[in-house]
Formats: structure tokens, C-alpha cells, sequence
């Protein structure tokens, strides 16, 4: 560690940042990217299921059954396409994608009503899509309930007055933190920073190391006397600062533009991102020097850590619903921790007497992938 | 010219071949993608983590505690001993819901006036929070209408006037087709078909150039009597055969491993989907044609590979975008082939309810073509020969 600070230290730092500045689109290319994925997650993408197109096969043609689909077109889940007067057109609509939920009402469902059995109603749900089909069956049953429940009470009270709080046994208050509106976009934006970071931390540096090497560049540098320490954090010097701007730059555009508040503290959060900068430059390392060629590195470099970032990380699917062999992964990846880390910032404004275990698991990945890496290069060069 | 497009086929191969590494990440790509999206690519919300604070502490109130744990969504109760470790337990994240009970629960309940229920509820997943909320829902619901037929027993209800009410007057019976046991991986599959032939083929054609052009052994092939067309031709089969052999792979596991089997025309998928293969593949000679390093070419076939993931439908339905939004969806072919690819995996539907999407595509292949001529050029540096 002793020529740390040296002339040649700086002098490779220089050569990395010549790099960048000979291929100026990879610079623009990182700091377009990232707002660009922004504006999709934050903007485009919502997991909020609404206005399911929905069609009407009312059999029984009363008032009462009117009523009932009325309520469907009334809640803001469901959006009514039409009726349609058999079950030919029904299956022609479910099959060509125009509607993707049917509602069935039998032929005597108001008599049945009227004769105090329960009137029976049918729905017909397109299936392809399991989240959405299982949402709008939850969404169904709502309706249905609380229809009923009205129904009910209109009969009880045709019998005789009676005090309306005797209807209501009972009353669920739902308070919901940190998130009140239930935005997807807070959701996704916080998450989206370790997203980023991990893309460019390990995918675009699996690369550098890789192509100095396909290009036979790495003898030039390995005969000049810099220590293998140095040449490591030369290498990852350049991109830590890009990564670290780019993260500064979507807490700037996530807050002002999406309004997603950083209840905790900005410093705290840029320890934690240091913290995951290194856990994902270690992979990225580990990566270039496994790999033979800028190819073999990117496909491994997706696979090994963009993947489970995005998909296992809980950034967008939740970790507990799982199965048990996925969630093992998913809580060896530095990304899991991360994201949980920076929710907490973002949204629940804890500290680090919460997140000291997340951060704990970062700087020993960090620590574990250093050593690897300067144990597999020494192999390796 | 039959002989030209083999020759540099069996180049493309063998620069493949040196790469052995490579090769079986390649073959390994398409089992993980399969592993990750039919097994964690669910919105669906189960094992729940729930914390109760019951300041009743009845039999009624653990008969509604009984209701949430058979309702199979939530794990075993954590039992809070104020409130205040409730929202300790939300901050940390080791709970998602925390649910008190008022002291006088049972009496109001029994004595026919309104009990209450609070929960807190995690909003962080936004998603996760309505379906949660959702769930809670029916459940007291269901439970409240049990209470009230209970309550509502005696004179008042059960009189000679007519037969008893019932708590509940309607009942839905659903019915799921096309895919009945709403498996979400059934769903995925002819996704990850799509995603496959929509990255792997545009990433492999555009860094196979760029490549050659980094290591300056384009110049070596120009000057050989090559003529564009074998030369595009010839380094792309290659990737389209990896491809195919890559849906083979998600075909077979998703049967044997997830017993997903396609209901349509297998000819007709195939047939399909090397129409989208053409987008891909156009795609990947105009990126090679920007990009000056690999690095760069990843970055740039990102920008138009991540929205045609993220606004195809492929993992967030497009009904729920923002209408602008929805109109650009339009521009993205990956939307095109994923209800041709889902209508012929999980309806069995064909070409009549297909022509119009396969049309577009047709559209989309034929631009990127084009494209690919006349940006080929410029990768080569001088005019098809």
C-alpha cells in the first residue's frame, strides 16, 4: 500500500478518465440512461390495477340486476365496455383481448332476490394475466360484498326500523405509512438508485478489465511498476465518481420532478451508496476476471447481478411471496439490502440504529469481494 | 454466394467457440430467466407479516384471529405489547401490518353497537399495501356478517312474514379461463420467449460488429470478396440458431418443469416469431452501427430494449400506464408479438385473431430491414457489393 498516493497512482487514474473522455457516448450514454429509466418507472410503469375493461351479460334484465352491474361501473377498478347478449360474443370478446373480465348475471336473479335466497351471479375472468385476473376477482368480491350487504340491510329495514350501528358489528380504520397515497412511484423510485448503480458499477465495469485484456493492453500496464492494489482502484476510481453523480442526480430529479421525499439524511444515504458501490464493483471485478471476452462478461455480469437486482431483489416483486430457494438468493444478493435500505431513508426516515445490519452485510460483501478479487487477479494476471 | 454465407457462418462459430465460458452462459441465460420469472415474477401477496395488539383479548377476538390465519395470506401473528412497538416493528420492516383491537371490543359487538379495528399498513409497496388492505377487508367483512346474522337473530328477522334473510344476498361464482388455476408462470413463459429473441439476439448481432470493428478485423473482412449481404447474413445465423435453440430450451423446461405447453400452432409460432426475430436482428446492425466500443453498444441497445421490457405488458399490464404513455406502447413490436405469442400459448387462438398484430410486426420487420441495409454501410464503410 505504500506508493497509495504515488505519481503512478494518479497518472493510471488519468489514463481511465482519458478513456472515457476519447468515447464521450458511454459518459452521455450514463448520465442520459439513468434519467431516461427514471422517467419510465417513475412516470410509465404503476402496478396499480384500475379500470379493468369489463363486460356485461345480464340475463335477467330487471332493475335490480341493472343495479348490481351499475355498482361495477361505479368503482374506479372497473371500466364497462358493454353489454352482450350471449355467450358466443362473450367468448369472441374474452378471446380477442377487448375485455378482460365478464359478469354474468343468471335469468331470475332478482326473483331469487325478492324470495330472499341468494341471487347468484357469474364471472368470467381472463386468466393470462394471473396478477391483474387475481386483483380483479378480489375486486369483484369487494363489490359483490358490499352490495350485499346493502341488499341485506334494505330487507331488514323493510321489516321495521332498527338502529343503524346494530348493521355495522364491526369497523376496520386503515392507516397506511409512509406512503399514504399509495404511489407507485415512491415505490419504484428509491429502488431505482441500486438499480442504476448496479448496472453501472457491475455490468459496465465487468467490462473495462476484460477489454484491456482482449486488446493485449494489460501487459503494457502490468510491466509498469504499479502495485496490484493500485491498479484495481484506478480502475474503479473513474466509475465510482459517475455512479456517485449519477445517484446524486436521480435523488435530485426523483425529489424535485416526482416528489418522492428523502425523510432521512442525504449524507447518511451517500455513506450507504458508497457502501453498495463497492459490493457492486467487487462483482463487476470478479466478473471481469472470470470472463474471456467483453461478451462473456456482459451475458454473466446480466445474469449474476442485474437479474437478481431487479427481479429477486424485492425492487419489484415482493421477496416473501417467494418460494424458499429464490428468498435464500435473494438475501445473498448486497441488492436485497440495499433497496431496504434505501426505502427506509426515503420513506420511513429511519437511521442507522434500524439499517445497521443492512449495512453490516454491504461492507462485509464489500470487504469478502475485495479480497477475492485481489487474491483471482493475482492468479489471473 | 451459398459458399460465402457458410464461410463466415463457420467463422462466427468459431470465434463463438473460443469462448467456451460464454457458450454455456448462453445456454444457462434462459433456465435462470425461467427460474426468476415463473417462480418470484408474482404480484401476488402471500406470507404476510402481521403484528397484533389485543387489548380485548376474548374468545371473539381470537375467533377473528383464527379468520386471518385461515385465510392462508398471513404468516403466524407477532404479539405486540403496546403500540409503540408496532410501529418499531413497521420501521424495521419486520412486519407489513400491524392490527389493534380496542378494549370493549366483544361488549360493543355483542351488545349490538359498532367495534373497531385499526390497522397500520406498511405503503412502502404500494401494490402490496392495496391487496393487503383488500384482504383485510373481506375478511372482517365476512366475519361481521357472521356477527350480525348472530345479532339479528330472534322476532325481528325470523317472523312468519317471509323466509330468513341471509347476512349475504349475492354470491359470486368465478370462473378463470385460459389459464384456470391463475398460475402467474403460465404467464410468463411465452413472455420470456420474447424477451429472449428481443435482447439476446440484439445484443450478440450489435456486439459481434463492434467487436470486430474494436479489434480492427472489420477492415480484414472488407477487403476479403465478401459481398455485405453474405457478411450480415453469415454472422447473424449463428445467433439466430443460439436463439432458437434458446425458445427450444424455455419450450421444453417450461413443459417439463412448469407444465406449460402451447395450446395453438406450433408452425405458426414459429413462423411469428422469427418475424419479430427480424426487428431484433435490425436492431442490433443499427446499434453496432452508433457504437463505437462494446461498452457503448450494451448501453445504447438498452435504451431501446428496457421500454419494450417495461411498457410491452410483459411485466407491467399496459391498461395501467398513463394514457400518453399508452399511446407510445404502440411504437414498441415486442407489444405486438406478446399477444401473439400469449393468444397461440394460452388461448389456442390462430391467425383470425391474429392477422392484425402479425401484420404490424410484418410492418416492423420489413422498417428494420431497410434500416439495417442502409445503416450496414456505414458499418462497413463502403456500399453493399
Amino acid at each position: 500500500m505504500k506508493g497509495f498516493l504515488s505519481y503512478r497512482f494518479y497518472a493510471l487514474v488519468r489514463k481511465e478518465l482519458q478513456q472515457f473522455r476519447r468515447d464521450p457516448m458511454t459518459l452521455v450514454l450514463t448520465i442520459v440512461f439513468p434519467v431516461f429509466l427514471l422517467l419510465i418507472y417513475g412516470y410509465a410503469i404503476s402496478t396499480d390495477v384500475r379500470h379493468i375493461p369489463l363486460i356485461v351479460f345480464d340475463q335477467d334484465r330487471t332493475a335490480e340486476s341493472r343495479s348490481f352491474a351499475r355498482g361495477f361501473g361505479h368503482s374506479d377498478y372497473f371500466r364497462i365496455l358493454g353489454e352482450v347478449q350471449g355467450y358466443e360474443e362473450l367468448r369472441h370478446s374474452l378471446d380477442a383481448g377487448q375485455a378482460k373480465v365478464a359478469l354474468v348475471i343468471a335469468p331470475g336473479y332478482s326473483r331469487d332476490l325478492q324470495l330472499r335466497r341468494p341471487g347468484s351471479v357469474q364471472l368470467v375472468v381472463d386468466g393470462s394475466d394471473s396478477n391483474t385476473a387475481n386483483i380483479a376477482l378480489s375486486y369483484a368480491s369487494q363489490i359483490a360484498r358490499e352490495y350485499a350487504i346493502r341488499v341485506t340491510v334494505a330487507a331488514i329495514e323493510e321489516r321495521g326500523a332498527i338502529d343503524p350501528e346494530r348493521l355495522r358489528p364491526i369497523e376496520l380504520r386503515s392507516r397506511i405509512l409512509y406512503n399514504p397515497e399509495l404511489r407507485s412511484t415512491l415505490f419504484f423510485v428509491p429502488g431505482l438508485i441500486g438499480v442504476i448503480m448496479m448496472f453501472l458499477t457491475a455490468v459496465v465495469t465487468a467490462g473495462v478489465i476484460v477489454r484491456e485484456r482482449e486488446r493485449g493492453t494489460i501487459e503494457q500496464i502490468l510491466v509498469t511498476p504499479l502495485s496490484r492494489m493500485e491498479l484495481l482502484l484506478g480502475k474503479i476510481i473513474p466509475f465510482s465518481w459517475v455512479t456517485l453523480v449519477d445517484v446524486m442526480l436521480i435523488i435530485g430529479v426523483g425529489t424535485l420532478l416526482f416528489g418522492v421525499p428523502l425523510k432521512g439524511s442525504l449524507l447518511g444515504l451517500m455513506g450507504y451508496a458508497v457502501l453498495f458501490l463497492f459490493s457492486g464493483l467487487g462483482i463487476g471485478l470478479f466478473v471481469s476476471t472470470v470472463a474471456r471476452t467483453q461478451q462473456g462478461a456482459f451475458t454473466m455480469a446480466v445474469l449474476v447481478s442485474l437479474l437478481p437486482s431487479i427481479y429477486l431483489s424485492g425492487f419489484i416483486f415482493p421477496i416473501a411471496s417467494m418460494p424458499a430457494p429464490l428468498q435464500w438468493i435473494a438475501h445473498l444478493s448486497p441488492a436485497t439490502y440495499f433497496l431496504q435500505i434505501l426505502r427506509g431513508e426515503f420513506l420511513k426516515g429511519i437511521g442507522f440504529q434500524i439499517l445497521w445490519p443492512q449495512a453490516l452485510f454491504l461492507a462485509a460483501f464489500s470487504a469478502f469481494m475485495m479480497i477475492l478479487n485481489v487474491m483471482r487477479f493475482k492468479k489471473y494476471l | 454466394m451459398w459458399r460465402q454465407l457458410w464461410v463466415v457462418t463457420r467463422k462466427e462459430f468459431w470465434a463463438l467457440r473460443r469462448d467456451r465460458g460464454h457458450i454455456i452462459l448462453l445456454i444457462l441465460a434462459p433456465i435462470l430467466q425461467l427460474i426468476i420469472f415463473g417462480y418470484a415474477a408474482t404480484q401476488e401477496v402471500r406470507n404476510v407479516e402481521i403484528a397484533i395488539l389485543d387489548h380485548d383479548g376474548s374468545a371473539l377476538t381470537r375467533e377473528l384471529m383464527q379468520k386471518l390465519q385461515a385465510s392462508g395470506y398471513f404468516l403466524t401473528p407477532r404479539i405486540a405489547a403496546d403500540e409503540e412497538e408496532i410501529f418499531r416493528l413497521l420501521d424495521g420492516g419486520k412486519v407489513q401490518v400491524g392490527l389493534t383491537i380496542e378494549m370493549d371490543f366483544t361488549e360493543k359487538v355483542q351488545g349490538g353497537r359498532t367495534g373497531h379495528v385499526q390497522i397500520f399498513v406498511d405503503g412502502s409497496d404500494s401494490n402490496a399495501a392495496a391487496i393487503i388492505l383488500g384482504y383485510l377487508n373481506n375478511i372482517t367483512q365476512d366475519f361481521a356478517a357472521s356477527q350480525l346474522a348472530l345479532n339479528l337473530q330472534g322476532p325481528l328477522v325470523d317472523d312468519a312474514s317471509g323466509p330468513p334473510i341471509r347476512a349475504l344476498l349475492v354470491e359470486t361464482r368465478p370462473r378463470v379461463w385460459y389459464n384456470p388455476e391463475l398460475k402467474s408462470v403460465n404467464f410468463m413463459v411465452p413472455g420470456i420467449i420474447g424477451a429472449i429473441l428481443l435482447t439476446l439476439i440484439g445484443d450478440l448481432t450489435a456486439l459481434s460488429f463492434v467487436k470486430e470493428r474494436e479489434q480492427g478485423t472489420l477492415e480484414q473482412l472488407v477487403v476479403t470478396p465478401l459481398s455485405g449481404f453474405a457478411l450480415l447474413l453469415g454472422k447473424t445465423i449463428p445467433f439466430l440458431l443460439i436463439g432458437m435453440l434458446n425458445v427450444l430450451i424455455i419450450v421444453i423446461a417450461g413443459w417439463f418443469w412448469f407444465g406449460v405447453w402451447f395450446k395453438g400452432d406450433a408452425l405458426l409460432l414459429v413462423g411469428l416469431s422469427s418475424l419479430f426475430v427480424l426487428t431484433s436482428l435490425g436492431v442490433g446492425v443499427v446499434v453496432s452501427s452508433l457504437a463505437r466500443t462494446q461498452q457503448a453498444a450494451m448501453v445504447t441497445s438498452a435504451f431501446y430494449q428496457l421500454p419494450s421490457i417495461l411498457l410491452s405488458g410483459f411485466i407491467f399490464p399496459i391498461e395501467n400506464m398513463p394514457e400518453p404513455v399508452q399511446y407510445v406502447t404502440y411504437l414498441i413490436p415486442y407489444r405486438y408479438f406478446l399477444n401473439i405469442i400469449r393468444g397461440i400459448y394460452l388461448k389456442g387462438v390462430g391467425l383470425e385473431f391474429l392477422w392484425q398484430d402479425a401484420a404490424i410486426l410484418a410492418g416492423f420487420g420489413l422498417v428494420a430491414l431497410l434500416l439495417s441495409g442502409f445503416t450496414f454501410r456505414r458499418v462497413l464503410g463502403r456500399g453493399l457489393g
